[in-house]
């Protein structure tokens, strides 16, 4: 069980889907303050290079047999790991841009789900975002990760969505 | 403060730059690795029922490869982002 299977182009664009959403989202809401914001190479390396070993990880953990890249697992957690490195307890400014990122990946990950004809109740889009939060900032603060919403649970959450099916479909 | 001028001071470093072969040098790394590590699949797993993704979903991130395309669909969600990030607070 190894990720040899991984098509490393499709990794990279499911990638730069989230972090290019996350920096133009981020001049969009800044037009007066900061402007533009580029994610450095050094840091889109760590991140991504920490989302491939979760994923080495998760595999051998769980026995998964991968026959390509799962798109759901890199957006939700490169967004996790990215609002993650971002987040600084008390500064409301990375509390924004953590904000944004995790939001960046949901969106990203409800477009692929309109791709596959799918989609997921509203309501819940913003549920997931505060709850994914809620686990970033009470992994710092040491309080209320049992209301949060892991990058497991992230993930699973939009995956599920993408592999369910209705009775009358089986 | 301290955040920004870090971000903005390594986005000035011309020399490094995160492409498709960064990305593939990266794959490779990580499944070295990791190669020491690796299971055998056990036949018995019956846990790898659905493990890739989906051929429309794979042909859309396909096209990403397009930067005009890259651009239309990331300009269209930074807008939904931004709505999302308002509705937030």
């Amino acid at each position: 069980m190894s990720l040899r299977k991984i098509r490393s182009d499709r990794a990279f664009y499911i990638f730069n889907l989230l972090q290019t959403t996350f920096q133009k989202s981020y001049s969009k809401m800044r037009k007066d303050g900061w402007g533009q914001i580029e994610i450095p190479a050094s840091l889109q390396k760590h991140v991504f290079k920490d989302v491939l070993n979760h994923y080495a990880q998760h595999i051998r953990r769980y026995g998964v047999d991968v026959s390509d890249v799962c798109p759901y697992k890199i957006l939700a957690w490169s967004g996790y790991i990215l609002a993650q490195r971002l987040y600084v307890l008390g500064n409301k400014e990375s509390e924004t841009m953590a904000i944004q990122c995790i939001s960046s990946a949901i969106l990203a990950m409800l477009q692929l789900l309109s791709v596959e004809s799918k989609t997921i109740e509203e309501s819940f889009h913003k549920k997931a975002l505060n709850m994914v939060f809620t686990e970033i900032k009470g992994i710092r603060s040491r309080t209320d990760t049992q209301f949060g919403l892991g990058m497991n649970g992230f993930y699973m959450m939009f995956r599920t969505a993408s592999v369910c099916m209705e009775l009358n479909d089986t | 403060m301290d955040l920004k001028m870090n971000i903005q001071r390594d986005a000035l470093d011309f020399d490094m730059q995160f492409d498709l072969r960064i990305a593939e040098q990266i794959l490779q790394e990580v499944i070295a690795e990791n190669a020491a590590l690796e299971v055998i699949k056990n036949e018995s797993s019956d846990l790898s029922s659905h493990n890739g993704i989906h051929q429309h979903t794979a042909n859309f991130i396909d096209t990403l490869s397009d930067p005009k395309i890259m651009e239309k669909v990331t300009e269209e969600l930074s807008d939904r982002v931004v709505r999302m990030v308002r509705d937030f607070y």
